[in-house]
């Protein structure tokens, strides 16, 4: 609805409109039920903040807005918000790690960090989970460190984890008694290999456990974990990452650490995971890279970045740097997506909610199908297609309706279309096979092919019922009238115009 | 050490001082300092006395070798000693890098920043230790031909590096 008059244009603006014109990330401050909360808004993408203002914006003015940058922020900040692990894929030097990076900076501020995991090389299951440190004096540490990290070592762990799962699991002891074991079998262990502990050891969390319960501002708890080079992830740690898996896409709230004799470690609000890794095809040269294991892709957000950065993007680039910073790349606002600020409960509508069902579902089923007849088959990343697609595509439903402008009632054309790109075409690879899955949505939803409503599509279906449930009679009527007056006077116009018409 | 090589040595160090830019293609402001990579051919000696021969101001560089006996940690507390003295590290590889230390080297390369989880440090385990690269410090690497083909692991470690100098 209409609600400043700028003298500018001679225009009515809607806030979506007001947005468009302002920085990508900007800065705000709001009252819920009497209370001040902060925000960064990223590309119309609400977060809450801990950041100062003086932070988001030197923040915000130190990335260079580029389709890509956008891009990559937008999603971030839209899979932050609903706790969906994002998988991040593309080309090195893209980015990504430095969006990541800046992102936590916008929510913790210009001095905190994020967690970070690297994959590569030869990390261990310990430094992503937990391990237990003898109290001895440095060298012995040095010596427990380096054995822990054999074969020989990893072994023995495993088994005595191993056991402890089975021991809690069988409830044939509490997981006190548990962790006095795990410290009687460590003693044995040290002492093979010359280490006397005195039963004193020290637990220590890995990356995932420290970001779930990680002190964090204003009393809350977790931290975002940035687990880098996933595709390089060996199977040990691929197993211990299932373990943050949890409904729908979204993160396990908790879970049980054998290491610490089965202790049940709770997730923070704050804590999220984003995965980034570089793509495996032989052709973009990363043949070292193995495919990322399809059950950690179902069990997150997949979005497939480019390769490499467009043309377009090296030459503003180019220009950028040569410039000494002076020539900035000029990016359209494309990028901005911009949520109503009142948000629609759907789930309560039992046909509209039937409406998307059939809608979403019958593409689902059909990208299926053409998953399975071969559509980027010589892909060695494989993205399986599961119902959690299903389920994280109802949240984001729920979460991110846009409105139409015009109408000022929910788009929920325009929000679907966003889902399906974010949470099915995003994961293609190429540009080719999108605009072909795209094309089957859009024809599935205009009633070319699939389910009809009374003989209408799904999308004349949805919009009527939107305009139902949202409008109320008096306005119903009201609208009517000044369509019919405005009707008249395009009638009166013509036949004033071309009196012969009378 | 032959002539042209200590010059070589010099300008590479110059270079590193000198050089800083956008690293990240969406970074607006914030300039980052390259990691130098001298790669020794052949059976070309790499001795860190030369080296300090070599450069202005010797005192403030520090030198660390990583075998295969090289204890993660020491290796760590090496590179935080040394940078919270503003000092540059010139580390040799002798060996593939280890996890935690191929991390920090990445963490360098990327955003001129280390994370270490669990750090002991100054008689205290720092849960999350985190540090930024000192302006005054840069990192310098020496490896052979011969460890760079046959026992790094890590697929993209010359990505890691700015320049890179041959010794012959």
């Amino acid at each position: 609805m209409p609600e400043k008059f700028s003298v500018e244009n001679n225009l009515f603006k809607t806030p979506e409109e007001e947005r468009r014109e302002k920085p990508f990330i900007i800065y705000e401050e709001i009252e819920e039920e009497g209370e001040k909360k902060c925000f960064v808004d990223i590309g119309g993408i609400k977060v809450e903040t801990f950041a100062s203002k003086e932070d988001v914006e030197k923040i915000g003015a130190g990335i260079l807005e580029t389709k890509e940058s956008q891009d990559i922020l937008k999603s971030i900040a839209i899979h932050y918000n609903l706790r969906q692990p994002l998988i991040l894929e593309g080309g090195t030097a893209l980015g990504k790690s430095f969006a990541v990076e800046k992102f936590g900076e916008l929510i913790y501020g210009k001095d905190e960090e994020i967690n970070i995991f690297d994959c590569s090389g030869q990390t261990d299951v310990m430094d992503l989970m937990a391990k237990w440190v003898p109290r001895t004096g440095e060298e012995d540490k040095n010596k427990w460190e380096n054995f822990i990290r054999t074969k020989e070592g990893q072994k023995e762990l495993q088994k005595i984890n191993q056991e402890t799962e089975k021991n809690i699991e069988e409830s044939k002891i509490s997981e006190e008694d548990a962790e006095i074991l795990i410290k009687e079998k460590l003693d044995t262990l040290a002492r093979k290999i010359g280490i006397e502990t005195k039963g004193e050891w020290q637990f220590q969390l890995g990356a995932i456990p420290r970001a779930m319960t990680m002190e964090g501002p204003n009393g809350k708890k977790g931290r975002i974990c940035h687990i880098q080079e996933v595709g390089l992830a060996r199977p040990e740690i691929v197993n211990a990452l299932l373990r943050t898996r949890g409904h729908g896409k979204k993160l396990n709230e908790s879970f049980q650490l054998w290491e610490d004799g089965g202790k049940k470690i709770e997730a923070g609000e704050l804590y999220w995971l984003v995965y980034s890794t570089n793509p495996p095809e032989a052709e973009a040269g990363y043949l070292e890279r193995n495919e990322i294991d399809p059950a950690l892709v179902r069990a997150s957000v997949y979005k497939k970045l480019p390769d490499e950065l467009s043309e377009e993007s090296v030459v503003q680039f180019a220009d950028f740097y040569f410039s000494g910073g002076e020539e900035k790349p000029e990016v359209e606002n494309e990028s901005y997506y911009i949520p109503a600020e009142k948000q629609f409960d759907y789930q309560k509508d039992k046909e509209l909610r039937s409406y998307f069902s059939k809608a979403i579902g019958f593409f689902h089923i059909e990208f299926q199908k053409a998953l399975k007849q071969g559509l980027e088959k010589d892909r060695v990343q494989q993205n399986p297609i599961t119902p959690d697609h299903l389920a994280a595509v109802a949240d984001f439903l729920k979460e991110f309706q846009v409105k139409n402008d015009e109408t000022g009632l929910i788009d929920f054309s325009k929000t679907m279309d966003e889902a399906i790109e974010i949470y099915y075409l995003n994961s293609l690879a190429s540009e080719e096979t999108k605009k072909k899955m795209k094309d089957l949505w859009r024809e599935i939803i205009a009633g070319a092919i699939g389910p009809k409503i009374n003989g209408k599509s799904l999308e004349e279906a949805i919009n009527k019922r939107v305009e139902q449930i949202s409008i109320s009679p008096e306005e119903k009527e009201k609208r009517f009238k000044e369509n019919l007056k405005k009707a008249r006077k395009e009638r009166d116009e013509l036949f004033e115009k071309y009196p012969e018409l009378q | 050490m032959i002539q042209s090589q200590e010059e070589k040595i010099k300008k590479f160090v110059e270079v590193l001082e000198k050089v800083s830019h956008f690293k990240n293609p969406f970074a607006k402001n914030e300039k980052f300092y390259d990691l130098g990579l001298i790669i020794k051919e052949g059976g070309v000696k790499f001795d860190f006395d030369d080296f300090k021969n070599v450069v202005e101001d010797r005192e403030k560089y520090s030198f660390f070798a990583i075998d295969k006996n090289t204890s993660e940690n020491d290796f760590l507390k090496f590179l935080v000693e040394t940078l919270e003295a503003k000092k540059s590290p010139v580390i040799e590889i002798k060996d593939d890098l280890k996890g935690r230390c191929l991390t920090q080297l990445k963490r360098l390369a990327e955003l001129n920043k280390i994370q270490i989880l669990n750090f002991d440090y100054q008689g205290e385990t720092k849960e999350v230790f985190n540090m930024k690269l000192p302006k005054e410090s840069r990192i310098i690497m020496v490896i052979s031909r011969n460890t760079l083909e046959e026992k790094i692991t890590y697929p993209r470690f010359l990505q890691c590096f700015g320049p890179k100098l041959i010794l012959k």
